[in-house]
């Protein structure tokens, strides 16, 4: 585990989607995000910009479910940024609530 | 009796460069997104209904933006009116994922066919056990639906349909596009 005292990260969650709205848990099963989820990354987009500043050290990572990657490249996008150039990952997949989902 | 459109994701930078992308995402090439508008207006062309048919798609993005560009060209709209399914995400390769195909390929134990059936990846799981999962999928099932999933998936989904063995359903090689129609006992290749 790295020291977190070295190292700043910028957590976001995506934007919000259908089954937010209908108050269920998609888990592992995506749905599409709003339009206010839409504006919700973009404006996420602008503020990264504004705060960190040259963004260019820094790793782009996002779960590679649809949602999040949809996410990504909207904020991605907004902060000026190509919208393709980040990594997935899917140890940052949501909790899989199986057959609760 | 149900009549399945199967179709894998168009070629993304991890099929470029030949290695097991998983669920660990890669953007689709250009070439990836002419594929899947491709398969749009080819399923314009097969003379069925297609308000009639349940679109569901595997949540990892690569599937999911093939499935959105693919009723574009088809002209079903809005795009984002079809199902995501956790059990249709590809086969996940746990500490594999990322290695080149050739690499896992070569190994003694752990490389690829029937006798790594049963292969336990770490941190991830086995071939076993994605076919199990695609099974129990496949039972949700009440009408003809359009599938966009992942080569691993798709040699599942043909042998649960199709009823091959386990040596015939590994040793199967879906392309980027087309799409295979599975309907009782027949299959069919279109593209």
């Amino acid at each position: 585990m790295p020291s977190f005292r070295d190292l700043t990260l910028f957590v976001i969650r995506h934007g919000e989607c259908e089954h937010n709205i209908a108050k269920r848990a998609a888990s592992w099963d995506d749905s599409p995000l709003t339009a206010i989820g839409c504006e919700q990354a973009r404006s996420n987009g602008r503020w990264l910009r504004e705060v960190a500043g040259d963004l260019s050290g820094f790793d782009f990572f996002a779960s590679p479910i649809h949602r999040t990657c949809n996410t990504m490249e909207l904020v991605r996008e907004a902060a000026g940024l190509p919208p393709t150039g980040y990594r997935a990952d899917r140890r940052l997949m949501e909790i899989d609530f199986g057959d609760h989902t | 009796m149900i009549t399945l459109y199967v179709i894998r994701h168009g070629e993304c930078e991890h099929n470029f460069h030949r290695r097991i992308g998983a669920q660990d995402d890669t953007p689709l090439t250009e070439h990836g997104r002419t594929q899947a508008r491709a398969n749009g207006r080819l399923l314009n062309q097969l003379d069925i209904d297609l308000s009639a048919l349940d679109f569901i798609a595997s949540p990892l993005h690569r599937t999911s933006v093939t499935m959105e560009l693919m009723r574009e060209a088809a002209g079903l709209l809005p795009v984002t009116a079809y199902r995501s399914d956790r059990r249709l995400m590809e086969i996940d390769f746990g500490d594999d994922t990322g290695k080149t195909i050739r690499e896992i390929a070569e190994r003694a134990v752990g490389g690829f066919g029937e006798a790594n059936w049963d292969f336990v990846r770490p941190h991830g799981e086995s071939v076993a056990m994605a076919y199990a999962r695609v099974g129990r999928f496949l039972e949700t099932l009440s009408r003809d639906a359009v599938l966009v999933t992942h080569a691993g998936i798709i040699r599942l989904i043909r042998g649960h349909v199709l009823g091959l063995s386990r040596a015939a359903m590994l040793d199967y090689h879906p392309p980027n596009n087309g799409i295979i129609r599975l309907s009782g006992d027949t299959e069919n290749y279109f593209d």
